[in-house]
């Protein structure tokens, strides 16, 4: 039904509805956002990666072609440019010398989150998943925090369903270890 | 660890299918095992918790204008595809090459117009009674077609028609000056 409403949606902007552009972004802003938080660990980077997809979107939707949902369509773009803003951060950082805590502060002088219990679970949210391998990370946050299947997450990422399940094998038990000992 | 691990598996469905079926197995008679499933199970819905953040600001609100402010910022400046730099700088290569081989460098036009330059020029006729002693005559010819002074040199192999037609003209004016010249010096000296 949902998937539905989206094809109506896109066929609706193809045919050069604004408003249904709207629609789509107010749909998917939040999912977006929290995506490409959970990927870059911090507002700005998150910020940066969500209005560049919503600008793509705009500008590529007429290429959708209607054989996924819109949904692993967004949630691709959202991936992939993550991902590459974060490579891009890791060469600027190589190549400048960047101090990281430094760079960190600085992000999130400007949050979305100021209350300060939802500060310490973010805070806590990024230290876990700082020590993730990206690729552990991506399906984690997919499959934990998004509750995608492996054959969505397989559309969105591109990578095989075994090679998912290592992936995220891997990753909770990271992330296992790490909240056992927290609580030690 | 063996067993730790075993848990991670199963809850990442990275098991085989006749694994898994011993893991639910023992799962159904272990006590303990189930425990330790719902104890690692525990600790990943505790993430999830830790995920749920609310935001407390008004980005959502405020982000869907900036983003369509961007995109009408984006279609006001005038996109220029990348294969339209390829087109300019192909034509301007092909008409340099068409330029080149339809006329030549420069140094062969200047010297086919030195030759057309050379050929047009007004011919100086220089003239002399004999080839090794030039005279300069400045004989006013008005009378004659197209040139004020003409100097005349015996030899000159390079004249147009209408010098010819001058040269003609001069030597017959000269002969009957020298004629002339000689009468009065024939009168001046008695004979």
């Amino acid at each position: 039904m949902a998937e539905l409403q989206d094809f109506d949606l896109v066929k609706e902007f193809i045919a050069g509805s604004e408003q249904a552009f709207n629609k789509i972004v107010l749909k998917y802003q939040n999912k977006i956002y929290w995506h490409a938080r959970r990927l870059l660990g911090n507002h700005m980077d998150a910020d940066e990666v969500t209005q560049e997809v919503l600008i793509v979107l705009y500008n590529k939707l007429h290429t959708f072609n209607f054989q996924s949902s819109l949904f692993t369509w967004i949630f691709r773009i959202v991936s992939t440019r993550s991902l590459n803003h974060l490579r891009k951060g890791k060469i600027k950082k190589v190549l400048f010398l960047d101090d990281d805590d430094n760079e960190k502060g600085f992000k999130n002088n400007e949050d979305i989150v100021r209350d300060l219990e939802n500060r310490e679970k973010l805070d806590k949210l990024d230290k876990v998943l700082d020590k993730l391998a990206l690729k552990q990370k991506e399906v984690f946050i997919l499959r934990n925090f998004d509750g995608l299947s492996y054959e969505e997450i397989s559309q969105i990422t591109g990578r095989s369903v075994g090679g998912l399940k290592a992936n995220y094998f891997h990753a909770i038990k990271k992330v296992t270890e790490m909240m056992n000992e927290k609580e030690r | 660890m063996k067993r730790n691990d075993d848990i991670l598996r199963y809850l990442s469905d990275f098991m085989s299918e006749k694994e898994r079926l011993e893991f639910e197995k023992e799962l159904s008679f272990s006590e303990e095992l189930r425990n330790q499933v719902a104890e690692k199970k525990s600790i990943l819905e505790n993430m999830n918790a830790i995920a749920d953040i609310k935001e407390d600001s008004p980005y959502f609100q405020n982000l869907l204008p900036r983003v369509r402010a961007k995109v009408e910022k984006k279609k006001s400046v005038m996109w220029v595809p990348r294969w339209a730099y390829l087109l300019v700088s192909s034509t301007a290569v092909i008409l340099i090459v068409v330029n080149i081989s339809r006329f030549g460098t420069g140094n062969e036009n200047s010297a086919k117009k030195s030759v057309q330059e050379k050929q047009s020029e007004p011919t100086y006729i220089e003239y002399s009674l004999n080839n090794d002693n030039v005279v300069k005559s400045d004989i006013d010819l008005v009378n004659t077609d197209n040139t004020d002074k003409v100097n005349f040199e015996i030899g000159i192999s390079q004249l147009s028609n209408t010098n010819k037609e001058s040269l003609k003209e001069l030597s017959k004016y000269q002969r009957i000056m020298w004629n002339i010249d000689n009468n009065s010096v024939a009168y001046n000296s008695g004979y």
